[in-house]
């Protein structure tokens, strides 16, 4: 190889080039905000986790985004226009969602962007706000949305203050006054379990004691064995199914027979099958078996895979965004990034017609109707960050091997930390 | 649709990973240092970066500084770190070193996870600021950073390439190929080994950690896995250990083919499939280069006087501990 | 005294896939990274052929077919570049290591797998609890440690084995039958790592990571368990084991991680060559 002193130089003049292309006057952007419009298709993309650490829950939220698209364009897509859907891998991890957005956005078109995980939420959040793109996430709890969102990020599934807070309320209420907390390194889990012991322990007279778990031990009897020197008479598992599993089974290994208040994602049909299920009590948004909307949805979903809906997978979840981003689209009357966002919010909550399906909610618009769509995890009522209003919160047990949904309950608010 | 910006952060990553496939190769590939621990360093030049010039007012408290002051500490700390981890560890060879530089890395990450305080754990620290994002257009600015990593990535080329052909670099070079001759010949062995591994770190912390938290946008703690350490090393293999250009041509290669497994159009059902697709790509080309072209793509030779390693394994020894340690 | 139970259950299991990895290093003089999926494999294949025809059969033939694939990637993929030396090795283990986990998720899915066994309920046995299930995991690693052992000390092949470890060129000379060593280690390291997988996968649950989590503390145990006889390794594995869950009793369970690599670093700081190591190598110290 010849000596040279740098293909530098060469680099350098390549960026420049590059830069210069990417002037102002470039006519793929279009002049409002959001993607550029060739009049074509729609494209509604799906930016989440397909391989990493989040992968055991892409396959159903796919399946879910599928069956939205199917029943838009079964009924005539947006604005008289199909709906392609195109299903991108962020890697579970920052960089993969950096690539992955940069190929779901210039390169397959997509107008607006579902799934969002919380670790692309806070990598993309500056970038997706410039560029306008109306963002949903489905199983994003991070409370870095409690107040950032509303503008063009919105969320259909509880934030983690509110998971965490109905946990210490569920302790609470039940009378028990001393807490074990088992909780997994990472943010998804510790976010809603800090909530909850900062709730539980603000009340006068009550113990929390805490054990931090890592993902991908081989086992850990010594950390449930910690957390069990406490003698609690309530415990509380804030972990994904990995290694959630794991200390379910070792508490029942321990013969300790007291509640187990478990986190959401542990609301799988896995966990039913522990011996001590019948002590696992969780709460939710859990899906309103009763609504027309569920219904169908379910039907289709058990035809496309095989398995029930599940609120710990957040299926339903990511099928209402995409039905939701549909009847925005439809009632800005165009597909322009702030004018979609700015009808999210109204399309989704109260007041207006209740529709339960996307061809309601399509007939209604075009009678000149306000709607609200009810989705199937839940009425999808937002506030002005773009949060779910009040959750209805249900309590869920396991009886004759599935999570069934028992009382329901609402948030005290008098739990929530006054700042 | 236009698929430049695209391929413009394809293109920032892989030069990301390619500035530290160059500085490894100064320390594996001319010192001989088989560090599978540069995943720790970049972790500390990171937040080092971001710690130093974030905003005192965000969630992650930082102290405000301009860019180039928050380069600059990240350069001087990461280069401590790297000085007080090589101290000990420098006198440890071949897979001892190896596996001590993999555990320093993975209790970096840990004590990152840990000190939720300083660094926002798993929370991690949001919303960084890119330099000169305010003066162009969101869509343009894949290609600004692009071209900060372009001027990076020649700094770098420059400062090894310097390196390389300095009397230091001759010394790095002899005491791989020889040690106990060197030693003999009076050279300062050790003192030049632990000040290129804290030099590497120093540059790392410089100018490869801030052009890459530029790219994330966002630290968390995982990002900073043997994954990076293994990807880094394997784009170093592909390019050519050695060579002075090799890292950087074997990074890009492998990113840019590992990005472009993107492209193929197939059913959403099957994304998962197609997302497998890439490591499988990675493992193959990395069995098969080393299979038919193990000095990979570039080699050594010819970028220096040095005989080709002889297939035959030497009547002295086996030529990979030969190599391994040194 | 529980915590040291729970320790020697952890490190068992880390003695039984170390084992194999330090066998290839030892006779092949590389680091097998892609050891962790041969582990993650064997769990894989464990779990979806103990719901057809059972654990025992299933874990049978796992082990059986992730032997075989092993000496076959030993030949077919490690053998050609032997010549070029431990680099060269090293990193084709770490294409292996990906193209193996990539036809994990593309044969298996994505989804967390369980292994339909239950361990039983904990037992009082005077100051400790064990549950049934975990004192036949403990036995299950304690029988196959001691059977190669055996193997490696008491038989023939185990003297060809150990010839071969010490010196290969010496040991072809003598007339042992070196490429016939190289495939059986191939087979008796995967079959090992299957096994692995399997009580790993048991004791806890089964993902795609599951691998990649497991080979650091693999290669930690075998560096510290020096280049030696393989009750070295076996000894680092069941320390590193013991410390890691008695450390939960002194410190933040959230260290829990830290401490193995903490440890790893004091010895081989103050002993190079690792804890148990009986012939001290060239390259282990300037």
């Amino acid at each position: 190889m010849a000596r040279r002193t740098a293909p530098a130089p060469a680099l350098v003049a390549a960026a420049l080039l590059l830069s210069a292309c990417a002037q102002p006057g470039d006519s793929s952007a279009a002049s409002g905000g959001g993607q550029a419009d060739d009049g074509g298709d729609i494209v509604f993309g799906q930016l989440l986790g397909i391989t990493g650490d989040y992968a055991s829950f892409s396959p159903p939220a796919i399946s879910a985004a599928e069956i939205a698209i199917e029943e838009i364009n079964e009924a005539g897509g947006v604005l008289g226009r199909e709906v392609t859907f195109v299903a991108e891998d962020a890697r579970s991890t920052v960089d993969g969602a950096i690539a992955g957005y940069q190929k779901t956005v210039s390169v397959d078109g997509a107008q607006v962007l579902g799934s969002l995980e919380s670790d692309s939420i806070v990598a993309l959040f500056d970038t997706i706000t410039d560029q306008q793109l109306p963002t949903m996430c489905s199983s994003c709890g991070t409370t870095f949305l409690d107040e950032n969102g509303g503008e063009y990020f919105f969320r259909v599934t509880a934030s983690d203050s509110d998971s965490g807070l109905i946990a210490a309320q569920l302790a609470r209420d039940s009378g028990f006054t001393n807490m074990a907390m088992i909780v997994q390194n990472t943010e998804g889990a510790s976010g809603p379990a800090e909530v909850a012991e900062t709730a539980f322990s603000g009340i006068e007279g009550n113990e929390v004691s805490q054990v931090t778990i890592e993902p991908g031990a081989s086992s850990y009897s010594a950390e449930v064995d910690q957390a069990l020197s406490a003698q609690p008479d309530v415990i509380y598992v804030g972990a994904g199914i990995e290694a959630g599993l794991p200390v379910l089974r070792e508490i029942d290994r321990r013969g300790y027979d007291v509640p187990i208040i478990v986190s959401p994602d542990l609301i799988l049909d896995e966990t039913t099958t522990v011996p001590n299920a019948d002590q696992l009590v969780a709460s939710l948004t859990a899906f309103d078996t009763e609504s027309p909307t569920y219904e169908s949805f379910a039907e289709r979903f058990r035809a496309e895979t095989g398995d029930e809906p599940s609120p710990g997978l957040y299926d339903a979840n990511a099928y209402d965004q995409y039905i939701l981003f549909a009847l925005a689209m439809q009632a800005a009357g165009s597909t322009d990034g702030s004018d979609v966002a700015g009808q999210i919010i109204d399309v989704a909550s109260a007041p207006g017609t209740k529709v339960y399906s996307y061809a309601e909610g399509l007939e209604a618009l075009e009678n000149g109707e306000d709607i609200d769509f009810e989705g199937a995890s839940s009425s999808l009522d937002m506030n002005e960050t773009g949060n779910l209003l009040s959750p209805q919160l249900s309590i869920l047990r396991v009886t004759d091997g599935a999570w069934t949904p028992t009382e329901s309950v609402e948030i005290d608010a008098s739990l929530r930390p006054s700042n | 649709m236009s698929s430049l910006p695209f391929w413009a952060t394809v293109l920032t990553f892989a030069l990301v990973i390619g500035m530290a496939a160059l500085l490894l190769n100064v320390e594996a590939g001319w010192g001989g240092m088989w560090d599978l621990g540069i995943a720790g360093q970049v972790a500390v030049g990171a937040y080092a970066y971001a710690l130093l010039s974030g905003a005192p007012d965000a969630t992650v408290p930082g102290l405000g500084l301009p860019f180039w002051a928050g380069m600059l500490g990240a350069g001087a700390i990461t280069a401590l770190v790297a000085l007080l981890i090589g101290w000990p560890t420098l006198r440890l060879r071949g897979e001892y070193f190896l596996i001590t530089t993999f555990a320093f890395a993975e209790i970096i990450r840990q004590v990152i996870v840990i000190q939720r305080g300083l660094t926002g754990g798993t929370f991690g620290i949001t919303r960084i600021q890119r330099p000169l994002a305010e003066y162009f257009v969101p869509s343009a600015y894949p290609f600004v950073l692009l071209g900060l990593a372009a001027v990076a990535t020649a700094l770098v080329y420059l400062i090894c390439h310097r390196v390389s052909s300095s009397t230091y670099g001759l010394t790095l070079r002899a005491a791989r190929d020889n040690e106990p001759l060197a030693r003999s010949m009076g050279k300062a062995v050790d003192r030049v080994r632990i000040a290129t591994y804290s030099f590497v770190g120093g540059v790392i912390g410089l100018l490869v950690a801030p052009v890459y938290v530029w790219f994330l946008g966002a630290l968390v703690p995982s990002t900073f896995s043997s994954h990076l350490t293994f990807l880094i090393w394997t784009g170093l293999v592909i390019g050519g250990i050695g060579s002075r250009v090799g890292g950087l041509i074997g990074a890009t290669v492998l990113v840019v083919v590992s990005e472009a497994v993107r492209l193929i159009d197939v059913d959403p059902e099957h994304a998962s499939r197609l997302a497998a697709f890439q490591p499988f790509l990675v493992g193959v080309l990395l069995i098969v280069l080393l299979r038919w072209r193990p000095a990979g793509l570039l080699s050594e030779r010819g970028a220096f006087d040095r005989p080709a390693p002889s297939p035959r394994p030497r009547a002295s020894a086996d030529p990979a501990r030969e190599a391994v340690s040194a | 005294m529980q915590n040291i139970v729970f320790g020697l259950i952890t490190g068992s299991l880390l003695a039984v896939a170390t084992a194999g990895f330090a066998l290839l290093r030892n006779t092949e003089r590389f680091l097998h990274i892609a050891h962790g999926q041969f582990i993650a494999l064997g769990a894989f294949l464990g779990v979806v052929l103990t719901a057809q025809v059972g654990l025992l059969l299933g874990a049978l033939v796992t082990i059986a077919v992730v032997a075989g694939l092993g000496a076959l990637c030993g030949a077919v993929l490690f053998d050609p570049v032997k010549a070029q030396g431990g680099n060269v090795l090293l990193f084709t283990s770490i294409g292996l290591a990906w193209v193996i986990y990539a036809l994990l998720i593309a044969g298996f899915g994505t989804q967390v797998r369980i292994f339909e066994v239950s361990l039983g309920r904990g037992r009082d046995l005077g100051p400790i609890s064990v549950a049934p299930g975990e004192l036949v995991i403990l036995a299950v690693a304690a029988l196959v440690i001691l059977g190669l052992w055996l193997l490696l000390n008491r038989t023939g092949l185990g003297r060809s084995i150990r010839a071969v470890a010490s010196n290969r060129e010496l040991a072809q000379v003598r007339g042992v039958p070196v490429v016939m060593v190289t495939r059986v280690v191939w087979a008796l390291s995967s079959g090992l790592a299957a096994l692995a997988g399997i009580l790993l996968g048991i004791l806890g649950t089964v993902t795609t990571e599951l691998g990649w989590s497991n080979i650091l503390l693999v290669l930690a145990a075998a560096v510290l368990g020096g280049t030696g006889n393989i009750l070295g390794v076996i000894a680092a594995s069941l320390v590193l084991g013991v410390v890691m869950d008695a450390s939960a009793l002194v410190i933040d369970t959230a260290y829990r991680p830290v401490v193995a690599f903490v440890i790893l670093i004091v010895v081989l700081v103050l002993r190079p060559e690792g804890l148990f190591s009986v012939a001290r190598r060239r390259e282990m110290v300037a």
